[in-house]
């Protein structure tokens, strides 16, 4: 092992630090020592292959909306009668309903059409950029959220590896890439996904990533920490050292001079994140994957149609995704977007204008990589004996087929036994290989 | 606890004070102003430097003594002057003090105790009370224990059973409560005792049945989510010996072990026999006969709890959690045979450990987040108030350790390389701290200062190091922290802003992450 340079002044030594010349393997071997492992040895039960070698692919960023989005009424179906059936109070009004007051579904293909608030994403679809999967979602039919969100995370059925899929995926993808920030979360921890990646770091607004402290004495107090972090060589130095280069990359960014490359950023905590991501994508500082949580979508009660609590949550997400669509017109096509949830819900409205926890899902796939334009569905039906346990939609299509095709053809990784042990994933033609 | 009148007229002083507060509001300040004698208040005379640690490449070489040693692992770190009156006791003596916690007078847990409403109720209550308030009560006296409480090795073995019988408060709304309930009947009771007793109680916790998912394990579809976890992460070992089958056959023991919905018992341990599965099982070898029911789980828990691969997983646990991330093999064999000489006993094992040579000349141990904060507030004699505990949680979630939130079973994490990356949040816990900017918290500098008949920035510096890393600073770094707070008078104004600085930096320093 080299020994690490103290002092991290020029952006050049934080982007390809010369004592992390080998990307994940190296910084593990940094941060741990003398054991060469890719994951830290307290992970129970982690049987991985040896790291792809290879250059990293487009930068993931990865949206989940917590609490189990109602994809039927963000894709919806209208297309399908039993539909309307199910919810006579919620329903989202077909594309041709001249008595809808408050907003019909925006048609995408005759069978499929956005929620109205979903409107500012017809254009990405139109442009090809934008796909969804419907009727998808994990074999398992646990309803509890917690549960559900851990073995989506986890990327696994049942209780095993307690390491995250975006972990794994980072550990078997040697691609030279050393930069502190090569995986994020924006938020105050890392999501279970990130669960054991080696470097990874919890970022929750740039202009805050610093020691805190009076503002005159931030920089003599972190040039002290510094001397402090020196004397010493163990593996907290290691980690110290990803820190102050963090510190380091993120303080050159002009958090607010910043302008977007479109229609502003709404002013909304999504909207920020959203922001902070293409802003770091933009600065080339070296993410890989980013990871950010939007709450809100457990919507028992008073859920709404077409106007409502999750009509708001959904402009809120339409308004950001395009922003960040705006704002990377060249860099799109090296950033690919997945949105999921860890289960839908209920096909029949309940008695309080919401929905219950159901089991299929919906997911949006966004990039300059894909075979965008198109609703990806083996549509099993909302007709009651087509539905499954208490009247959910089935699942069609596992979670893992969307992302494990998106992490071999668009990030470079093709060990996706690693990354989803178990599993033999079915690509479903939605990425173009890089 | 022996009250003496004292102790009892403050007491109900404080319970006049606290009338009219919620939760453990009150508890701290009363305690730094009113509980301890003044000769407690008297900082640690700075030491010399002890001798240096053998330590592995990627572990840093500190200077420890062995009583601080103690202190710093088997609790959460000294408060001002208790280095020197367990020194004075004596390493085994103050050992053995800490092995009986009910011979300690704890005036801080039973003040704690006093504002613990939801731990006072019956289970059948308890679960209809509002979850957030049960998360509030049992994060926040938990975290106020580990801080005041004079019972630090008693606090330290909750926290490692509250891993060792992980339960996720958010898995199911009612957590919170259920967890309460399994922290007052479960862990705390046997958290000293015994294994057999305390495995006992944890396989009839609610909060554990539901947790493991145990409540849908009936005979038409056996569940075995617990049955698992019980052979791989409370007993045996992953590598202890059983099979897939053993699963099964100990799951289908398990069947009917569950949590009454409704009726009196409502939210209380019931056996449910008519979806027990009454059939003859085999597990490790040994047949369990046909048509005995509940009985058979405390057959199968005695022939667990008395495996050879529990004593060796539990020491192992214990020697990484107490010595070193990487146990030493002669040492987990010492523990493992008190467990079983003693019939599971709890106290043996930690007498083995604490009093070796190996826990003696043991490479430094990366704090937890937990006890990093703990050990920051009682380093300082810091006046904590909880209130509603919303911004220490904040912090303790940033910093990742927010207590009773991991959701996988196996419990939080105890080596190293899992915690090392996240040093920003505890910086800035630090930096904070000092600054007065967590809502709650006073550093009582003034006092320290003038306890510690200090005068000058070198004293002053040479008092902190004391109390935070148990010795005096170098020639070098005492260079470092006098030149940043340069010839200004630290008693007040820009000359105290900038002490307090030096201080946050020591707390963030990498020698006070280790102990």
């Amino acid at each position: 092992m080299t020994t690490p340079t103290i002092h991290c002044q020029e952006y050049e030594q934080v982007s390809r630090r010369t004592f992390l010349s080998r990307g994940a393997q190296s910084a593990a071997a940094l941060l741990f020592g003398h054991k060469l492992v890719a994951l830290p040895t307290w992970m129970p039960r982690i049987s991985l292959a040896d790291p792809h070698v290879g250059p990293a692919g487009d930068t993931l960023v990865c949206i989940f909306l917590r609490g189990g989005a109602d994809g039927l009424n963000m894709i919806v179906p209208h297309g399908d009668e039993a539909y309307y059936q199910h919810r006579p109070l919620i329903g989202i009004a077909r594309p041709d309903d001249n008595k809808a007051v408050n907003g019909r579904t925006v048609d995408l293909d005759g069978f499929f059409g956005l929620h109205p608030a979903l409107a500012p994403l017809h254009a990405l679809y139109a442009a090809g950029d934008l796909a969804f999967i419907h009727a998808t979602g994990s074999p398992d039919e646990t309803r509890s959220h917690f549960e559900a969100m851990d073995l989506m995370e986890r990327g696994a059925t049942e209780n095993g590896d307690y390491t995250g899929w975006l972990a794994r995926h980072l550990a078997t993808l040697d691609s030279g890439n050393s930069s502190s920030l090569r995986a994020i979360g924006v938020s105050d921890m890392l999501p279970a996904s990130l669960t054991g990646a080696v470097s990874s770091t919890a970022l929750q607004s740039i202009a805050d990533y610093h020691l805190a402290g009076r503002s005159e004495r931030v920089g003599q107090m972190t040039s002290l920490l510094q001397t402090l972090y020196s004397q010493n060589q163990d593996m907290l130095t290691a980690a110290a050292q990803q820190t102050f280069a963090s510190i380091e990359v993120l303080g050159k960014l002009d958090t607010v001079g910043y302008v977007a490359g479109g229609r502003p950023y709404p002013e909304t905590a999504f909207g920020q994140a959203m922001r902070l991501v293409a802003q770091l994508i933009k600065a080339e500082v070296g993410v890989e994957v980013a990871c950010v949580d939007v709450d809100g979508w457990d919507t028992h009660v008073a859920q709404g149609g077409a106007v409502g609590t999750m009509a708001a949550n959904l402009a809120e997400l339409a308004d950001g995704l395009a922003a960040f669509y705006e704002d990377l017109p060249v860099q799109m096509g090296s950033v690919t977007v997945v949105v999921m949830s860890e289960f839908g819900r209920r096909v029949q409205e309940n008695g309080g204008l919401g929905t219950d926890h159901g089991h299929g899902s919906m997911m949006m796939t966004l990039g300059g990589g894909l075979n965008g334009g198109r609703v990806y569905a083996r549509w099993p039906g909302l007709h009651d004996e087509q539905l499954v346990g208490p009247g959910d939609l089935a699942v069609t299509t596992d979670y893992r087929d969307v992302l494990g095709e998106i992490i071999q053809k668009r990030l470079n990784n093709p060990l996706l036994p690693a990354i989803f042990p178990g599993y033999t994933v079915t690509p479903l033609g939605l990425a173009v290989p890089r | 606890m022996n009250l003496t009148r004292r102790n009892f007229l403050r007491l109900g002083g404080l319970t006049a004070v606290a009338a009219g507060t919620t939760g453990c509001s009150v508890v701290g300040r009363e305690l730094v102003q009113r509980e301890l004698p003044e000769a407690l208040w008297v900082p640690t005379a700075v030491p010399g430097t002890p001798p240096l640690t053998q330590a592995a490449p990627d572990l840093p070489t500190l200077a420890v003594n062995p009583v601080r040693r103690l202190l710093n692992r088997a609790g959460y770190g000294p408060t001002p002057g208790e280095v020197a009156r367990a020194e004075q006791l004596g390493l085994a003596a103050y050992l053995e003090e800490q092995l009986n916690p009910e011979s300690i007078d704890d005036l801080a847990g039973d003040l704690i105790a006093r504002h613990q409403s939801l731990y006072q109720m019956d289970a059948s209550i308890l679960v209809e009370q509002e979850p957030q308030d049960g998360a509030v009560e049992l994060i926040g006296s938990t975290l106020m224990r580990a801080i005041y409480s004079k019972r630090q090795l008693y606090e330290a073995m909750v926290e490692f059973w509250s891993d060792h019988f992980n339960i996720y408060l958010r898995k199911e709304e009612v957590m919170p409560l259920a967890k309460i309930v399994d922290d007052r009947e479960v862990i705390r009771p046997y958290a000293l005792t015994n294994f057999r007793d305390l495995l006992g109680a944890s396989a009839k916790s609610p909060a554990m049945l539901l947790y493991l998912d145990n409540i849908s394990n009936e005979q038409s579809h056996p569940n075995e989510n617990y049955a698992r976890e019980l052979l791989e992460l409370h007993t045996l070992g992953v590598d202890g010996g059983y099979t897939q089958r053993d699963v099964q056959e100990v799951a289908r023991v398990l069947t009917g072990w569950t949590v009454a919905k409704r009726g009196r018992l409502r939210g209380q341990f019931v056996f449910d026999e008519d979806v027990h599965d009454f059939g003859e099982k085999q597990i490790l070898g040994q047949t369990f006969p046909a048509g005995r029911g509940e009985a058979e789980v405390e057959e199968l828990l005695d022939l667990l709890a008395s495996h050879p691969s529990t004593a060796t997983f539990l020491a192992t646990k214990l020697v990484r959690r107490f010595v070193a991330d990487e146990p030493p093999p002669d040492l987990i064999r010492q523990v493992a045979e008190a467990y079983r000489q003693n019939n599971g006993a709890i106290k043996p094992m930690l007498q083995v450990i604490f009093l070796s040579e190996e826990f003696a000349t043991a490479p430094p141990k990366l704090k937890r987040p937990h006890t990093y904060m703990v050990s920051a507030l009682r380093a300082l004699r810091v006046d904590f108030s909880l209130g509603r505990g919303r911004a220490i949680g904040d912090w303790m979630q940033t910093m990742g350790q927010p207590l009773f939130q991991w959701p996988p079973p196996d419990g939080y994490p105890d080596i190293a390389s899992a915690w090392a990356a996240n040093l920003l949040p505890r910086w800035n816990f630090a930096v904070a701290l000092l600054h007065s900017e967590i809502p709650g918290a006073t550093v009582p500098l003034d006092d320290l200062l003038a306890a510690g008949g200090v005068t000058t920035v070198e004293s002053a510096l040479q008092l902190v190091a004391g109390l935070v890393y148990g010795r005096s600073l170098q020639p070098n770094e005492l260079e470092l922290f006098t030149a940043d707070i340069g010839g200004q008078p630290i008693h007040n104004g820009e000359g105290q802003l900038r002490l307090r600085d030096c201080i946050a930096l020591m707390l963030a320093s990498p020698e006070f992450q280790w102990t």
